[in-house]
């Protein structure tokens, strides 16, 4: 049931209504859980079992945490909770990719052996559902958090419709208390909730998917294409993931404020970030912030020399990679970006001591400068993210830097050009404030209509074939 | 316009709620608005195929004024496997018939009967008309059969008469590949709901193309149409390799099986099938019934009785309202197909030019006896 499709409106109005109607606190936790458990179980059945028994467990080894004083204790339970959940996400998710890898690595040295293939099914939104389960133990452990008294409160914390299958990943001590709260009906929230999902819905159906419809024809086959078209289908792919991502975190954000309940915000105009520790500032934001306090910041974080650090920031970022799905091509991916941060850092410490330099760069044609670098790393960092072969991403490059003929891109390039001007408009109207200024000044009839334009044209200009979000199937 | 910021919660909750009731106004408004213009102004935007039909259809008959006309009605069998160009000018004596292919996706003998009475309206009555059959549709229970290929949008509201009580069906060997709400509600909701999403592409085709370029055309062969209104088959392909015809195969099974399971001729299917032969007994118009031919992998779907009932029953109305029956089941071997029943272009070549000398050259010689073929059969208007 994907967000926009006409099952998922139909879904969400049917639950919007019941949860406004009914006036009693407790009877809407239960509806929304209901609901979650049902929205689950329409991709399949036993997926929302698992999900049911996983979270039943963290639940009581949680509240055991809580309760216990004894430290080895409290290190053995936290111990087991992880272990549960990574083990289900590595049997579900890894299994495969590492026998395969096993596989290939004994017969590169000799061995003659054939490891089984499991057969198994990619639960949606595990990766999401599991970081969030293990964050609530270890916010429980470190007492940052008292463990949630009702199990039904809890499971909607990991269940919770709108940021069950791709996030944003929420935090126990943030959308716990939001549960516990009465919700009163107010327009102003709900005016919010439309406004996220129609900007949401129009990345996704308008942009993301067009974009796709230019950049999967030369990801498929980039030797059959010319250097000009691929570097267009890299610009179209990098519109299209960001626009997929944001687009479908928009409409989850949408969708709870409609419910009254806040998600954490995911993203803050990627593309404009001056250097790569910027970007991760604003892309996944809750991912990124996820993997600094549980993982980089108990590697011992930045206080441990460059060194440590480098390594710390290395290995952040490779298993971030690995977070995203299980194909080296992610490894490498995050080994990538784990490079350019420790690059970052590097010549930030360089350019510290001179100050000709960092002015340079604060100026205006080296901010824009360092964005447009930025920009191109990210998106060579895409090749590898979308490729799903080291050998496909090889001939990628090679069209992209070795001048070749081949065939033009596919589809009239008007739409592209079109879109990612309007998708740099945007950037900036935001980011400078402009929009915000018009918007207050604006009567609210003509922000109406702009909504149904808005509407009309994500509805208008979607393309034939709607395609899944690209990060469901992490 | 005083700041939102300073304005009190009270309006600031006011101007929330007027944002978002123009918004919905304006969007039920703007799709209220496409839905008339769709629906009953712009025949291309409502019905695309039958429009482009018709458009060809009208040029076929001014280019032609003397020589009489010879519609065909059938399903996307026929709109792939009835090459009309190869008919022209069959006939040795002047005036020499124009035969034009109006065969609709999907359609079974209610949608024939939707097109014959419209072509009537419009002011054009041909001579004679080709109807195929297609077994699977004379089985219209619930949500099988035709209706199970029927876009409502297509449609104006009086034609949803024809469409009005389907049996419920008994359950299914398999269940069926598209499980459909009933017609009435399909049409209301397509209607005013869906009419905008719907005709997304058709519209933004025709104001803005080079932002559509590259969607598929599969589901819109009579892009392609020839000036007869013929269109090739998967995208004019030649043959099927092995994989595609295997594929195509199972697609066929998967949609058709169930709907041979329980096969019988539906009452509402037979009402389609009187009524039609009536309306071309009333307006002096001679019909053909005819199967199009079914490679081996699809004649297998049938029951064995299943033959024998159909031919029964065709028999019986091709009698009783004065029709020809042509069963041409086993006229193409497995080779000229696509998928067990769509013709390739070399099978419907060699089809047509079969069907010319066995069919068509004895009913023109029919409609000479029984009508004055010297005069223009494109009497008044409705």
């Amino acid at each position: 049931m994907l967000f926009c499709s006409q099952q998922y409106l139909l879904f969400f109005m049917l639950v919007f209504t019941a949860y406004w109607v009914i006036p009693w606190q407790q009877a809407r936790v239960y509806l929304l859980l209901a609901a979650s458990l049902f929205f689950y179980a329409s991709w399949n059945h036993w997926l929302a079992a698992i999900i049911a028994v996983s979270t039943t467990l963290d639940y009581f080894v949680a509240r055991a945490i809580d309760r216990s004083s004894d430290e080895r204790r409290r290190k053995l339970l936290l111990s087991i909770t992880i272990t549960a959940n990574l083990g289900l996400l590595c049997y579900f998710k890894y299994a495969n990719f590492f026998l395969s890898s096993l596989e290939q690595t004994l017969q590169a040295a000799g061995a003659t052996v054939s490891l089984p293939v499991l057969s198994v099914i990619l639960p949606i939104g595990i990766s999401f559902y599991t970081f969030e389960a293990i964050n609530y133990a270890v916010d429980v452990y470190r007492r940052h958090v008292r463990a949630e008294r009702s199990l039904p409160h809890f499971m909607l914390f990991i269940t919770f419709f709108p940021h069950l299958v791709a996030g944003p990943i929420v935090r126990a001590r943030d959308f716990l208390s939001q549960i516990d709260r009465p919700k009163q009906w107010n327009w102003l929230r709900l005016n919010l909730g439309v406004q996220f999902f129609l900007m949401g819905m129009f990345k996704k159906m308008v942009i993301a998917d067009r974009m796709a419809a230019f950049a999967d024809p030369v990801f498929a086959n980039p030797e059959q294409f010319r250097t000009s078209a691929v570097w267009l289908a890299v610009l179209a792919y990098s519109i299209q993931i960001y626009c997929d991502f944001s687009g479908y975190t928009d409409m989850a954000i949408g969708s709870a404020h409609m419910l009254g309940y806040k998600l954490a915000r995911n993203f803050n105009m990627p593309y404009l970030a001056t250097n790569i520790s910027d970007f991760w500032r604003r892309w996944h934001i809750s991912l990124s912030s996820w993997l600094r306090d549980y993982l980089f910041i108990p590697l011992g974080g930045s206080h441990g020399g460059t060194w440590a650090t480098n390594r710390n920031l290395l290995i952040t970022m490779t298993l971030g990679g690995l977070w995203h799905g299980a194909s080296w091509t992610f490894v490498a991916w995050g080994v990538l970006h784990g490079l350019l941060l420790v690059g970052h850092r590097t010549f930030r410490d360089f350019s510290a001591n001179r100050p000709r330099l960092t002015a340079a760069l604060q100026s205006l044609p080296g901010t824009l400068g360092r964005i447009v670098l930025t920009y191109l790393c990210v998106s060579l960092g895409w090749v590898l993210f979308r490729a799903t072969t080291f050998t496909a991403a090889a001939t990628l490059f090679k069209q992209m830097f070795v001048p070749c003929e081949g065939q033009h891109l596919l589809m009239s390039k008007q739409s592209l050009l079109v879109l990612t001007a309007l998708v740099m408009a945007c950037h900036l109207l935001v980011s400078s404030g402009l929009w915000k200024r018009i918007a207050e000044r604006l009567p609210a009839p003509v922000l109406g209509v702009g909504y149904a334009i808005v509407l009309s044209l994500a509805l208008l200009l979607s393309p034939l074939a709607g395609k899944a979000f690209i990060y469901f199937q992490f | 316009m005083r700041n939102p910021g300073s304005l009190n919660k009270r309006q600031r909750n006011a101007r929330a709620r007027t944002m978002l009731s123009w918004g919905l106004l304006v969007f039920f408004g703007m799709a209220g608005a496409f839905t008339i213009v769709a629906g009953s102004i712009s025949t291309e935007l409502r019905d695309p195929e039958y429009n482009a039909k018709l458009s060809k259809l009208r040029e076929r008959v001014t280019e032609n004024p003397d020589r009489p006309l010879i519609v065909i009605l059938g399903s996307s069998r026929s709109a792939a496997g009835m090459r009309p160009d190869v008919w022209q000018n069959l006939s040795p004596q002047e005036p020499s018939p124009i035969v034009f292919n109006f065969a609709i996706t999907g359609a079974g003998p209610r949608q024939h009967l939707i097109v014959l009475r419209r072509i009537l309206a419009q002011g054009i009555r041909p001579a004679g008309v080709l109807v195929e059959v297609l077994p699977a549709f004379l089985y219209q229970a619930d949500s099988l059969g035709e209706e199970a290929s029927l876009k409502c949008r297509h449609m104006l509201a009086d034609e949803l008469a024809i469409y009005g009580h389907s049996p419920p069906a008994p359950p299914p060997v398999r269940p069926p590949p598209v499980r459909q709400p009933p017609v009435r509600r399909r049409f209301w909701y397509s209607k005013w709901l869906d009419q905008w999403y719907s005709s997304r592409i058709r519209v933004v085709r025709h104001y803005a193309p080079g932002w559509v370029a590259g969607e598929p055309l599969h589901q819109e062969r009579w892009k392609k149409l020839d000036a007869w209104g013929w269109s090739p088959f998967a995208s004019g392909a030649k043959a099927a390799t092995a994989d595609e015809y295997r594929r195509g195969v199972a697609l066929s099974r998967r949609e058709y099986e169930p709907r041979l399971a329980h096969w019988e001729v539906s009452d509402v299917a037979d009402q389609a099938v009187q009524e039609l032969l009536k309306t071309c007994q009333r307006e002096r118009m001679s019909a053909v019934l005819y199967l199009m031919p079914e490679g081996s992998p699809f004649r297998e779907l049938y029951r064995p009785s299943v033959r024998t009932e159909l031919e029964s029953y065709l028999t019986r109305v091709c009698h009783d309202h004065d029709a020809t029956l042509l069963d041409a089941t086993l006229w193409n071997t497995d080779e000229d197909f696509w998928d067990g029943h769509h013709l390739l272009v070399d099978g419907a070549t060699r089809f047509s030019q079969r069907l010319g000398r066995e069919l068509l050259d004895p009913f023109v010689a029919k409609l000479r006896r029984s009508h004055d073929l010297s005069q223009r059969p494109v009497p008044e208007r409705h």
